[in-house]
Protein backbone atom coordinates (compact mmCIF):
# COMPACT_ATOMS: atom_id res chain seq x y z
CA UNK A 1 0.00 0.00 0.00
CA UNK A 2 3.47 2.35 -0.17
CA UNK A 3 2.33 3.83 -3.26
CA UNK A 4 -1.56 4.55 -3.07
CA UNK A 5 -2.88 7.21 -2.51
CA UNK A 6 -6.59 7.30 -0.48
CA UNK A 7 -8.82 10.52 -1.61
CA UNK A 8 -12.17 10.06 -0.54
CA UNK A 9 -14.66 11.08 -3.36
CA UNK A 10 -18.22 12.46 -2.29
CA UNK A 11 -20.96 13.58 -4.09
CA UNK A 12 -24.53 14.53 -4.30
CA UNK A 13 -26.49 13.45 -7.33
CA UNK A 14 -29.98 14.19 -9.05
CA UNK A 15 -31.26 11.08 -11.10
CA UNK A 16 -33.81 12.50 -13.46
CA UNK A 17 -35.96 9.73 -15.80
CA UNK A 18 -38.29 11.13 -18.03
CA UNK A 19 -41.26 8.84 -16.33
CA UNK A 20 -41.76 7.60 -12.90
CA UNK A 21 -40.60 4.45 -11.98
CA UNK A 22 -41.51 1.31 -9.93
CA UNK A 23 -39.27 1.00 -6.45
CA UNK A 24 -37.82 -2.03 -7.59
CA UNK A 25 -36.61 -0.05 -11.05
CA UNK A 26 -34.73 2.54 -8.67
CA UNK A 27 -33.17 -0.49 -6.79
CA UNK A 28 -31.66 -1.84 -10.04
CA UNK A 29 -30.19 0.87 -11.50
CA UNK A 30 -28.78 1.47 -8.15
CA UNK A 31 -27.21 -1.94 -8.30
CA UNK A 32 -26.51 -1.38 -11.83
CA UNK A 33 -24.47 1.63 -11.09
CA UNK A 34 -22.67 0.63 -8.24
CA UNK A 35 -21.65 -2.84 -10.17
CA UNK A 36 -20.27 -0.37 -12.69
CA UNK A 37 -18.23 1.93 -10.08
CA UNK A 38 -16.80 -0.87 -8.93
CA UNK A 39 -15.91 -2.30 -12.26
CA UNK A 40 -14.51 1.13 -13.41
CA UNK A 41 -12.33 1.68 -10.29
CA UNK A 42 -10.54 -1.84 -10.66
CA UNK A 43 -9.80 -1.08 -14.44
CA UNK A 44 -8.77 2.60 -13.86
CA UNK A 45 -5.54 1.28 -12.51
CA UNK A 46 -4.02 -0.60 -9.55
CA UNK A 47 -6.54 0.23 -6.24
CA UNK A 48 -8.11 -1.19 -3.82
CA UNK A 49 -11.67 -0.67 -3.37
CA UNK A 50 -12.24 -0.09 0.50
CA UNK A 51 -16.21 1.24 0.06
CA UNK A 52 -18.19 2.26 -2.50
CA UNK A 53 -21.67 3.54 -0.97
CA UNK A 54 -24.80 5.32 -1.89
CA UNK A 55 -27.97 6.09 0.06
CA UNK A 56 -31.39 8.07 -0.83
CA UNK A 57 -33.96 9.03 1.78
CA UNK A 58 -37.15 9.00 1.46
CA UNK A 59 -40.03 11.18 3.27
CA UNK A 60 -41.72 8.86 6.21
CA UNK A 61 -38.40 7.51 7.55
CA UNK A 62 -37.38 5.13 3.98
CA UNK A 63 -34.19 4.38 2.24
CA UNK A 64 -32.36 2.72 -0.25
CA UNK A 65 -28.57 1.96 0.64
CA UNK A 66 -26.28 0.48 -1.79
CA UNK A 67 -22.75 -0.72 -0.89
CA UNK A 68 -20.47 -2.63 -3.15
CA UNK A 69 -16.49 -3.79 -1.59
CA UNK A 70 -15.10 -4.93 -5.02
CA UNK A 71 -15.69 -5.46 -8.93
CA UNK A 72 -16.06 -9.07 -7.90
CA UNK A 73 -18.97 -9.47 -6.00
CA UNK A 74 -22.85 -7.79 -6.34
CA UNK A 75 -23.34 -5.14 -4.81
CA UNK A 76 -25.60 -5.51 -1.97
CA UNK A 77 -28.73 -3.31 -1.16
CA UNK A 78 -30.62 -2.12 2.01
CA UNK A 79 -33.95 -0.16 2.05
CA UNK A 80 -36.40 0.10 -0.35
CA UNK A 81 -37.43 3.32 -3.07
CA UNK A 82 -41.20 3.97 -3.12
CA UNK A 83 -42.52 3.68 -6.74
CA UNK A 84 -43.60 6.14 -8.87
CA UNK A 85 -40.43 8.00 -8.42
CA UNK A 86 -38.93 10.43 -11.33
CA UNK A 87 -36.36 11.81 -9.84
CA UNK A 88 -34.00 10.45 -6.99
CA UNK A 89 -31.17 12.50 -4.93
CA UNK A 90 -28.79 10.64 -3.78
CA UNK A 91 -25.48 11.01 -1.75
CA UNK A 92 -22.35 9.20 -2.81
CA UNK A 93 -18.98 8.18 -1.17
CA UNK A 94 -16.63 6.20 -3.08
CA UNK A 95 -13.40 5.18 -0.46
CA UNK A 96 -10.65 3.76 -2.73
CA UNK A 97 -6.91 3.12 -2.22
CA UNK A 98 -5.17 4.17 -5.31
CA UNK A 99 -7.45 6.54 -7.60
CA UNK A 100 -6.68 10.13 -7.45
CA UNK A 101 -9.94 12.36 -6.72
CA UNK A 102 -9.95 13.76 -10.17
CA UNK A 103 -10.16 10.10 -11.54
CA UNK A 104 -13.25 8.72 -8.82
CA UNK A 105 -15.24 11.97 -10.08
CA UNK A 106 -14.72 11.09 -13.61
CA UNK A 107 -15.99 7.46 -12.99
CA UNK A 108 -19.05 8.73 -10.70
CA UNK A 109 -19.74 11.00 -13.54
CA UNK A 110 -19.76 9.42 -16.78
CA UNK A 111 -21.23 5.77 -15.41
CA UNK A 112 -24.24 7.47 -14.14
CA UNK A 113 -24.70 9.30 -17.14
CA UNK A 114 -23.95 5.96 -19.40
CA UNK A 115 -26.34 4.16 -17.27
CA UNK A 116 -29.32 7.37 -17.33
CA UNK A 117 -28.84 7.92 -21.05
CA UNK A 118 -29.77 4.38 -21.45
CA UNK A 119 -33.13 4.89 -19.99
CA UNK A 120 -33.22 8.45 -21.45
CA UNK A 121 -32.94 10.17 -18.41
CA UNK A 122 -29.88 12.47 -16.90
CA UNK A 123 -27.82 12.74 -13.37
CA UNK A 124 -26.70 16.12 -12.29
CA UNK A 125 -23.57 15.94 -10.14
CA UNK A 126 -22.06 18.11 -7.92
CA UNK A 127 -18.82 16.91 -6.33
CA UNK A 128 -18.14 17.91 -2.27
CA UNK A 129 -15.54 19.91 -1.60
CA UNK A 130 -12.39 17.98 -1.77
CA UNK A 131 -10.12 19.32 1.22
CA UNK A 132 -7.39 17.62 0.91
CA UNK A 133 -4.71 18.45 -2.31
CA UNK A 134 -3.82 15.51 -4.77
CA UNK A 135 -1.20 13.21 -2.95
CA UNK A 136 -0.94 15.03 0.15
CA UNK A 137 -4.11 13.37 2.30
CA UNK A 138 -2.27 12.14 5.60
CA UNK A 139 -3.27 8.72 4.89
CA UNK A 140 -1.17 8.41 1.38
CA UNK A 141 1.21 6.27 1.86
CA UNK A 142 -0.22 4.01 4.89
CA UNK B 1 -22.24 4.36 30.65
CA UNK B 2 -21.13 2.01 28.47
CA UNK B 3 -18.61 2.47 25.97
CA UNK B 4 -18.72 0.01 22.85
CA UNK B 5 -16.40 0.85 19.87
CA UNK B 6 -17.26 -0.87 16.53
CA UNK B 7 -14.16 -1.29 14.50
CA UNK B 8 -13.53 -2.55 11.25
CA UNK B 9 -12.24 -2.12 7.68
CA UNK B 10 -14.64 -0.01 5.17
CA UNK B 11 -17.13 -1.85 3.72
CA UNK B 12 -16.94 -4.42 6.56
CA UNK B 13 -20.26 -4.35 7.63
CA UNK B 14 -19.78 -1.70 11.21
CA UNK B 15 -23.53 0.57 10.05
CA UNK B 16 -25.23 -2.03 9.60
CA UNK B 17 -23.98 -3.89 12.94
CA UNK B 18 -24.92 -0.56 15.12
CA UNK B 19 -27.92 -0.24 13.61
CA UNK B 20 -29.16 -3.55 14.40
CA UNK B 21 -27.29 -3.08 18.21
CA UNK B 22 -29.04 0.12 18.64
CA UNK B 23 -32.29 -0.68 17.78
CA UNK B 24 -32.21 -3.50 19.89
CA UNK B 25 -30.62 -1.50 22.66
CA UNK B 26 -33.59 1.44 22.34
CA UNK B 27 -36.20 -1.55 22.38
CA UNK B 28 -34.99 -3.14 25.60
CA UNK B 29 -35.05 0.51 27.08
CA UNK B 30 -31.47 1.99 27.26
CA UNK B 31 -30.70 5.11 26.16
CA UNK B 32 -28.16 4.78 23.19
CA UNK B 33 -25.81 7.68 21.92
CA UNK B 34 -24.11 6.98 18.71
CA UNK B 35 -20.38 8.55 17.70
CA UNK B 36 -19.77 8.48 14.12
CA UNK B 37 -16.47 8.95 12.45
CA UNK B 38 -16.95 8.87 8.70
CA UNK B 39 -14.31 9.69 6.25
CA UNK B 40 -15.49 11.07 3.58
CA UNK B 41 -16.36 14.86 2.70
CA UNK B 42 -20.26 13.96 3.11
CA UNK B 43 -21.68 11.14 5.79
CA UNK B 44 -23.93 8.80 4.78
CA UNK B 45 -24.00 6.30 7.62
CA UNK B 46 -25.16 9.37 10.56
CA UNK B 47 -27.56 10.18 7.84
CA UNK B 48 -29.26 6.93 7.46
CA UNK B 49 -29.23 6.66 11.45
CA UNK B 50 -31.25 9.93 11.84
CA UNK B 51 -33.41 8.80 9.08
CA UNK B 52 -34.10 5.61 11.58
CA UNK B 53 -34.25 8.42 13.84
CA UNK B 54 -31.23 7.15 16.37
CA UNK B 55 -29.29 9.44 18.11
CA UNK B 56 -25.85 10.53 16.19
CA UNK B 57 -23.41 12.39 16.77
CA UNK B 58 -20.88 13.35 14.22
CA UNK B 59 -16.69 13.20 14.93
CA UNK B 60 -15.45 15.72 12.16
CA UNK B 61 -13.67 18.36 12.90
CA UNK B 62 -10.67 18.74 10.23
CA UNK B 63 -9.59 15.37 8.57
CA UNK B 64 -11.71 13.13 10.70
CA UNK B 65 -9.48 10.50 10.20
CA UNK B 66 -6.67 12.11 11.78
CA UNK B 67 -8.17 13.96 14.68
CA UNK B 68 -10.84 11.52 15.78
CA UNK B 69 -9.27 11.15 18.94
CA UNK B 70 -9.59 14.77 20.75
CA UNK B 71 -13.24 14.66 19.20
CA UNK B 72 -13.91 11.51 20.98
CA UNK B 73 -12.95 12.62 24.36
CA UNK B 74 -14.72 15.92 23.93
CA UNK B 75 -17.80 14.50 22.68
CA UNK B 76 -17.93 11.60 25.73
CA UNK B 77 -17.53 14.64 28.09
CA UNK B 78 -20.84 16.38 26.44
CA UNK B 79 -22.65 13.36 26.17
CA UNK B 80 -21.80 12.92 29.96
CA UNK B 81 -22.89 16.11 30.93
CA UNK B 82 -25.84 16.56 28.81
CA UNK B 83 -27.29 13.51 27.63
CA UNK B 84 -27.10 10.67 30.31
CA UNK B 85 -26.47 7.66 28.03
CA UNK B 86 -26.68 4.07 28.56
CA UNK B 87 -25.23 3.28 26.26
CA UNK B 88 -22.21 4.71 23.77
CA UNK B 89 -21.86 3.28 20.62
CA UNK B 90 -18.39 4.94 18.96
CA UNK B 91 -18.22 3.71 14.99
CA UNK B 92 -14.52 4.92 14.27
CA UNK B 93 -13.72 5.11 10.44
CA UNK B 94 -12.93 1.72 8.39
CA UNK B 95 -9.81 3.36 7.53
CA UNK B 96 -8.24 5.00 10.92
CA UNK B 97 -6.09 3.19 12.85
CA UNK B 98 -7.90 2.16 16.29
CA UNK B 99 -5.09 2.72 18.41
CA UNK B 100 -5.76 6.29 18.16
CA UNK B 101 -8.48 5.67 20.04
CA UNK B 102 -7.10 3.10 22.88
CA UNK B 103 -4.66 6.72 23.61
CA UNK B 104 -7.67 8.65 23.59
CA UNK B 105 -9.69 7.10 26.12
CA UNK B 106 -7.85 7.85 29.38
CA UNK B 107 -8.06 11.60 28.94
CA UNK B 108 -11.94 11.19 29.39
CA UNK B 109 -12.36 12.35 32.64
CA UNK B 110 -16.39 12.10 32.51
CA UNK B 111 -18.59 9.60 35.09
CA UNK B 112 -16.79 6.75 35.21
CA UNK B 113 -17.33 4.38 32.56
CA UNK B 114 -18.67 0.92 33.05
CA UNK B 115 -17.14 -0.89 31.14
CA UNK B 116 -15.09 -0.61 27.44
CA UNK B 117 -16.07 -3.22 24.59
CA UNK B 118 -14.16 -3.84 21.51
CA UNK B 119 -16.13 -5.39 18.79
CA UNK B 120 -14.26 -5.76 14.74
CA UNK B 121 -16.15 -6.42 12.09
CA UNK B 122 -14.15 -8.97 9.95
CA UNK B 123 -15.48 -9.43 5.98
CA UNK B 124 -14.50 -12.89 4.93
CA UNK B 125 -14.82 -12.50 1.05
CA UNK B 126 -11.69 -9.64 1.42
CA UNK B 127 -9.56 -10.76 4.65
CA UNK B 128 -6.93 -12.58 2.71
CA UNK B 129 -6.38 -9.50 0.32
CA UNK B 130 -6.92 -6.56 2.83
CA UNK B 131 -4.13 -8.96 5.19
CA UNK B 132 -1.51 -8.98 2.07
CA UNK B 133 -1.95 -5.09 1.32
CA UNK B 134 -3.17 -3.36 5.02
CA UNK B 135 -1.39 -5.54 7.01
CA UNK B 136 -0.69 -3.42 10.45
CA UNK B 137 -4.36 -1.47 10.70
CA UNK B 138 -6.67 -5.06 10.33
CA UNK B 139 -4.21 -7.07 12.66
CA UNK B 140 -4.35 -4.15 14.92
CA UNK B 141 -8.22 -4.71 14.70
CA UNK B 142 -8.43 -7.89 15.01
CA UNK B 143 -6.26 -8.54 17.86
CA UNK B 144 -7.63 -6.04 20.54
CA UNK B 145 -11.26 -7.04 20.13
CA UNK B 146 -13.09 -8.30 23.06
CA UNK B 147 -15.27 -9.84 20.50
CA UNK B 148 -15.20 -10.56 17.06
CA UNK B 149 -17.67 -10.92 14.27
CA UNK B 150 -17.46 -12.58 10.83
CA UNK B 151 -19.73 -10.62 8.83
CA UNK B 152 -21.56 -11.48 5.43
CA UNK B 153 -21.90 -15.27 6.43
CA UNK B 154 -24.62 -15.24 3.51
CA UNK B 155 -22.39 -13.98 0.49
CA UNK B 156 -19.15 -16.05 1.61
CA UNK B 157 -18.48 -19.71 0.84
CA UNK B 158 -17.43 -22.33 3.32
CA UNK B 159 -14.34 -21.92 2.57
CA UNK B 160 -13.85 -18.30 2.31
CA UNK B 161 -15.77 -18.22 6.32
CA UNK B 162 -13.28 -21.38 7.33
CA UNK B 163 -10.25 -19.68 5.86
CA UNK B 164 -11.35 -16.20 7.92
CA UNK B 165 -11.70 -18.42 10.64
CA UNK B 166 -8.43 -19.74 10.49
CA UNK B 167 -6.56 -16.14 9.88
CA UNK B 168 -8.98 -14.51 12.51
CA UNK B 169 -7.83 -17.34 15.31
CA UNK B 170 -3.56 -16.67 14.29
CA UNK B 171 -4.19 -13.27 15.19
CA UNK B 172 -6.73 -13.55 18.06
CA UNK B 173 -7.11 -16.93 19.54
CA UNK B 174 -9.45 -15.65 22.67
CA UNK B 175 -11.67 -13.42 21.79
CA UNK B 176 -15.60 -14.96 21.58
CA UNK B 177 -16.08 -15.33 17.71
CA UNK B 178 -19.51 -15.02 15.72
CA UNK B 179 -20.40 -15.57 12.20
CA UNK B 180 -23.26 -13.76 10.88
CA UNK B 181 -25.13 -12.42 8.12
CA UNK B 182 -25.85 -9.06 9.63
CA UNK B 183 -28.47 -7.93 7.44
CA UNK B 184 -30.85 -10.55 8.34
CA UNK B 185 -30.75 -9.56 12.20
CA UNK B 186 -28.33 -10.22 15.08
CA UNK B 187 -28.18 -13.38 17.02
CA UNK B 188 -29.67 -12.71 20.94
CA UNK B 189 -25.99 -14.17 22.15
CA UNK B 190 -24.59 -11.26 20.35
CA UNK B 191 -26.60 -8.89 21.34
CA UNK B 192 -25.76 -9.53 24.86
CA UNK B 193 -22.29 -9.60 24.63
CA UNK B 194 -22.31 -6.02 23.08
CA UNK B 195 -25.18 -4.33 25.33
CA UNK B 196 -24.73 -4.95 28.93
Amino acid sequence: MNDLVFEPYAAEQRWQMPAPLPGQAWQELLAEYLAALARACAGAGPCVIGHLKALALFPGGGYLRASAVSAHHPPTLDGRAPDGLQALDLTLNLLVYGLPHTALERIATEEAAKLAARRGGQVDTHTAAHHHPPGEHPHAGE
Amino acid sequence: MHLLLVTGFLGSGKTTLILALAQAARAAGRRVAILVNEIGEVGIDNQLMRQLELDVWELTSGCICCTLSADLVSTLHKLDATYGSDLVIVEPSGAADPANLQRALPYYRGRPLESIRWATVVDPLRLPMLLEVLTPLITAGIAQADVLIISKADLATPEELARAREAIRAINPRAPLHCASLRAGLEPTLVAELVP
